[in-house]
């Protein structure tokens, strides 16, 4: 059963006012206040002298079981939330294999799911190590992402993106972090290109709670739960008051969803799941045997949810 | 948080939205009786109600309580008048 060996984040230490955003982002006032009244966004990180290979090797270096196990590593993964976002030839990734003595093992970006990608990639590399039949391999699964255009800052009326990165080792079985269950629902339908922006943002909005709520209980169902059973939710950082009515929604208590992020990182792309867990634990909020779960969703659109046993 | 209807704020909430509404709409609205439906019949949006929500407790110096807000609330004027007059938060 896969597992998640160890899981890092790296949060940067600036942080940004969003009400100073404003003005490059063309926000109304307004536009801030709801954000901040309604959304729960505060401030989002941001690391302006360095560039997407610092942060995911930051992610990295603060991984303090990959030091030493290096050669067990087959497979590195890194999940976009953006696509490509360096230019040919550059390639983060490479630089991370090359400064951490991983140049050994395979290394690929999937950026299929977007910000639900890491999911997938966790899947991924479970799937790829049992298929393998190493029982020591690893899987070193990377995300982290630069906010260096206004796409990648800001989607409007819903949420501001922050700058961070996420790390975890994935291996094919282990005694903790569990993995119980993996739904993902594709939603091509939702493809930006297919509609005109507002009438695409509007059907999206309006689908968007089902969307959210049918996978976050297909998860609970597959490994054998019920949604009570679930003692707390990693969400993404994308707002809060669309969790509010998630919660209301699904009889859900909105304590038991870690939404403390939101106002404080923003909407980290593929990594808000990782940074919530490393809060999480560190907080001392997962006891072991608990069972939570990890919720994403793509713009694309891609809707993903995972529950683990802690 | 009070559960009793204060008649008088909730006609000052059914006034102030009559006044915003053409704001937060950004065009004029003819008539604005009670029934009508925020989002068919106005064209509210998820977003656009937040901000007549930020607008009416600027407009009225209250504090309203919106983790309790249902997609009921938000079927028409009277709705949403009858949500806010029964949960804003005390100052005290």
């Amino acid at each position: 059963m896969t597992a998640l060996a160890a899981v890092a984040s790296y949060l940067p230490d600036t942080r940004v006012p969003i009400g100073a955003l404003a003005g490059r982002l063309g926000l109304a006032d307004r536009e801030v206040r709801v954000f901040q009244r309604f959304h729960g966004l505060d401030q989002v990180c941001r690391d302006p002298d360095r560039t997407l290979a610092d942060l995911l090797c930051s992610a990295t270096s603060n991984l303090i079981e990959l030091r030493g196990q290096e050669s067990r590593v087959r497979y590195v993964i890194y999940t976009s939330g953006m696509g490509a976002a360096v230019p040919y030839p550059l390639n983060p990734l490479h630089e991370l294999c090359e400064q951490f003595g991983l140049t050994h093992a395979h290394a690929f970006t999937i950026a299929h799911h977007a910000c639900a990608g890491m999911l997938l990639a966790i899947d991924m590399a479970g799937r790829l190590l049992t298929d393998d039949g190493d029982p020591d391999a690893l899987a070193l699964v990377l995300s982290g992402e630069k906010t260096f255009t206004r796409d990648a800052e800001l989607v409007p009326e819903t949420t501001l993106f922050g700058e961070a990165a996420a790390a975890c080792l994935v291996s094919a079985d282990g005694p903790r972090d569990r993995l119980l269950s993996y739904v993902a629902s594709l939603r091509g339908d939702f493809d930006a290109w297919l509609d005109e922006p507002a009438v695409m943002a509007a059907r999206y909005t309006r689908a968007y709670p089902d969307c959210l709520a049918e996978v976050l209980l297909g998860a609970v169902e597959q490994a054998g739960l019920q949604l009570s059973d679930i003692d707390l939710i990693l969400p993404h950082n994308v707002n809060v008051v669309s969790w509010r009515r998630l919660c209301k929604r699904l009889n859900y208590p909105i304590e038991k969803v870690l939404l403390d992020n939101v106002g404080l990182a923003g909407h980290c792309f593929a990594s808000d799941g990782l940074i919530n867990y490393r809060t999480a634990a560190d907080r001392g909020l997962l006891q072991p045997g608990q069972r939570y779960l990890i919720a994403a969703a793509g713009l694309g659109a891609v809707f993903s949810a995972m529950v683990f046993q802690h | 948080m009070d559960q009793v209807i204060d008649a008088d704020l909730r006609q000052r909430v059914v006034d102030s939205i009559g006044r915003l509404l053409p704001r937060v709409l950004k065009r004029e609205v003819a008539e604005l009786p009670e029934s009508a439906r925020l989002f068919d019949e106005l064209g509210l949006s998820s977003a656009s109600t937040l901000e007549l929500l930020l607008e009416l407790e600027e407009d009225l110096e209250i504090q309203i309580d919106v983790e309790e807000i249902d997609q009921g609330d938000l079927e028409s004027i009277g709705a949403l008048a009858s949500f806010v007059s029964t949960h804003t938060l005390s100052d005290d």
